[in-house]
């Protein structure tokens, strides 16, 4: 009998669930854990197929072992996310899609998934970026001394977040403190024993230590997990292809082909597949479901003591500020693969808990951490007094309800001073690690980025400090930033207005760590090309000084704008197409008060695909854009770009 | 409702010799940006914010940073700050002067309303 790759074998199970086979992928995932118990792509899998299929209970089981194996799996957490919202149980369903939201902050459709379970539950309400999004946020970015800051802060609150912790193992591993991170793998090993990140970490550590045999038991116990190093792989950056090496499987386990095609004589013999079914299914089968949800007295006796641990707070506010905890790690643990659906995985939180954790009755000014145009948000964005130093907001929050809103009022509180309100908290419970500025928003470059166990070079806001303030940088203890690190050999033009009370030293530190930050010739080159394609496809006016030469009909500027279609409209009806579009482009920078006669002259223009209907198409576009009609602005930005 | 920022950022970027305008917080938190990836606008972002921070704090309110490639010129306001891009050949002062009314209506935009 042949066999297969394991890879092979969930590639086939994905595909058979796409195609909407959903029972057959469950056996497939089956069959694949029953050769490898612990495989974390498969356990995943298997809860979305039987999520599909209206297994809810084995989905959530799936699911359940999934964050046990890996705290931070985004899937895991949004399936739960999704049955308990099937369920009607909103909070549980916020709580879940929260915790994903900030493993991945920058993922538009969680938080909007997020705002919108947030408002079901309670009403309009504000998003606020938690320290554990921060954290994030910052690994994400290479920034791991700030990530490392915010998980200290959040985990002085909430010690026992597993998935915090393993957030802070990754950033403390990337700064290079193996001592540190090891601990806190360890840490996160006692609560999860079979946490893959951790395990991989930890295998890495000891291997670096020259404790090879160590490292391998490790390296095993990761891979009877990641299987097929796919989570492996997302703590390789690029260019490291030793730690890839290290840390990647170095085959891929095979499976008989006898025990898939086993399961699947079994599958047939059992029943016949299941149609696709909507994983929000009609209000009768999902009755049929529901059978067996526990009524609400089971759910009573189900509630955790108040001195267990408590489930995330199902809040649009800190977690960390709540002193709550999301993970019950001191139990279930072990056998959470083999649990039972009577154990509950998920710890309810008390009334208390959720009473405590009611957002605010009014809304406060002041946003925090928002990824993107807060005017989208229809929101208010700002309070001046918020950035103003040395000031404070009142918040009106009661001190557990502190969430980055608070953060923001340190800020303002700490602007002066440069000192990161993170690093506050840290200080304030003994796990200070002073590295600098909270200010740097700025992805930094992947090139900036070191390695596992090199140093991180000090943020921009340290460096800044250091080429300012050397002496005083020296104190802190940073480590000092490689020689000529951020500093440029080019020659800085001397243009430096008016700034009248700067200092060469400043003017030099400021250029030197714009450079630093990758403002240079490929920017500036990037954002030639992007105004280009801006121009190009009509969302950009040029301006006439760049653009070509307004006709003269047009730049006359007084005459009635029948004249100047007029003129657009002989130019075009004489075959001079590209003179007629640049008139009505002129027309369309005039103002508003000739889009009116531009719709009705170039939709016929558009409608017919002739020449000039793709300028056309973008002309009126751009109109349609201008007055806020989104719809047919892209209705006619596509239909041009299809001509083009 | 404020209308996107970018909109107002389209009169400066639409103009010679500008490639890219960004506004952001005085902390440099980003919140519209015009002919930029998303990663260059933080970048942009955060050394607009030290601009203005080092230009408050001398009482000024605009400035330009020379850079490699071009120019940064900035408009600081009391909460906004607004950067443009600028090849080195075109007249910085004069997009300077542009940003600085830019960023007073931008606040006006962004402000919450009184009361």
């Amino acid at each position: 009998m042949s066999t297969l790759p394991v890879t092979t074998v969930i590639e086939r199970a994905e595909a058979t669930l796409q195609d909407g086979r959903y029972r057959e992928a469950m056996r497939l995932c089956q069959a694949l854990l029953r050769e490898f118990p612990k495989y974390l792509a498969a356990h995943r899998l298997l809860g979305r197929a039987a999520l599909h299929a209206g297994e809810i209970g084995l989905a959530e089981e799936a699911f359940q072992a999934v964050r046990q194996l890996d705290p931070e799996d985004r899937e895991a957490a949004l399936g739960l996310s999704q049955i308990a919202e099937q369920r009607g149980e909103l909070e549980t369903a916020l709580a879940f899609c929260q915790a994903v939201w900030e493993c991945s902050p920058w993922d538009r459709e969680l938080r909007e998934r997020v705002a919108r379970l947030a408002e079901a539950c309670y009403g309009e309400g504000q998003l606020f970026l938690t320290g554990a999004a921060l954290a994030a946020q910052h690994n994400r970015g290479g920034r791991w001394s700030r990530a490392a800051n915010e998980c200290r802060a959040v985990l002085s609150q909430t010690a026992e977040r597993v998935d915090v912790q393993q957030r802070l193992a990754v950033a403390l591993w990337r700064r290079g403190e193996l001592d540190t991170a090891a601990q806190v793998c360890q840490s996160v090993l006692q609560a999860l024993p079979d946490a893959v990140v951790p395990l991989l970490i930890l295998a890495q550590i000891e291997q670096e230590r020259g404790e090879t045999h160590e490292a391998a038991a490790l390296r095993e116990r990761a891979c009877r997990i990641d299987v097929d190093g796919r989570r492996a792989a997302t703590l390789v950056l690029a260019g490291e292809e030793d730690l890839q090496a290290s840390l990647l499987p170095a085959a891929i386990p095979q499976v008989d082909e006898g025990v898939l095609a086993g399961e699947m004589v079994a599958a047939e013999a059992a029943a016949p597949e299941f149609p696709a079914r909507e994983v929000r299914a009609p209000a009768e089968e999902r009755d049929e479901v529901l059978l067996e949800l526990p009524s609400d007295e089971e759910l009573e006796a189900a509630r955790p003591a108040e001195t267990g641990t408590a489930g995330y707070t199902s809040l649009l506010r800190s977690l960390e500020g709540e002193g709550l905890e999301p993970f019950s790690p001191a139990e279930g643990a072990d056998d959470a693969l083999t649990a039972s659906v009577e154990e509950p995985l998920l710890q309810l939180p008390s009334d208390d808990e959720i009473e405590a954790a009611r957002p605010r009755g009014e809304l406060e000014p002041g946003w925090t951490g928002l990824l993107e145009s807060y005017e989208l948000e229809g929101l208010e964005p700002f309070t001046p007094e918020v950035f103003a130093p040395g000031e404070t907001v009142e918040t009106g929050g009661e001190p557990q309800q502190a969430g980055v809103g608070d953060v923001v009022e340190a800020e303002a509180v700490a602007a002066e001073q440069g000192v990161s309100p993170a690093s506050e908290a840290a200080e304030a419970v003994g796990v200070v690690e002073d590295t600098g500025s909270w200010l740097e928003h700025a992805v930094i470059d992947q090139e900036l980025v070191p390695g596992a166990g090199q140093v991180e070079p000090p943020a921009f806001e340290e460096w800044y400090a250091e080429e300012r303030a050397p002496q005083a940088f020296e104190e802190v203890g940073e480590p000092t930033p490689a020689a000529g690190r951020g500093a440029t050999d080019e020659t800085v033009p001397e243009q430096w207005v008016p700034v009248s009370g700067e200092q060469p030293d400043e003017r030099e530190a400021l250029s030197a760590a714009a450079e630093r930050l990758g403002i240079g010739p490929e920017l500036f080159e990037r954002s030639r090309a992007v105004k280009e394609e801006l121009v190009a496809t009509g969302r950009l006016g040029q301006h006439p000084e760049e653009g070509e030469p307004v006709p003269e009909a047009v730049a006359r500027g007084e005459g009635e704008p029948e004249d100047r279609l007029g003129e657009a409209r002989r130019l075009f009806q004489a075959g001079r197409i590209e003179e007629a579009m640049s008139c009505y482009r002129a027309l369309y920078r005039a103002g508003r008060a000739f889009d009116d006669a531009l719709i009705a002259e170039l939709t016929p223009i558009a409608d017919a695909g002739g020449p000039g209907a793709a300028e056309a198409d973008r002309i009126l576009g751009a109109i349609y854009r201008r007055r806020g009609t989104q719809a047919l602005a892209a209705r006619h930005y596509e239909r041009s770009l299809r001509r083009k | 409702m404020s209308p996107p920022l970018e909109e107002l950022l389209e009169g400066v970027v639409a103009r010679p010799g500008v490639v890219g305008a960004v506004v952001a917080t005085l902390d440099g938190l980003v919140m519209g940006s015009l002919a930029m990836v998303d990663e260059d606008a933080d970048a942009v972002g955060a050394v607009a914010s030290l601009l203005a921070r080092s230009l408050r704090s001398s009482g000024e309110s605009s400035g330009m940073l020379a850079v490699s490639g071009g120019r940064v010129c900035v408009a600081a306001g009391e909460m906004l700050v607004v950067a443009a891009l600028v090849e080195d050949e075109v007249d910085g002062q004069e997009i300077t002067a542009m940003l600085e009314p830019l960023v007073v209506e931008m606040e006006g935009w962004v402000r919450p309303p009184e009361g």
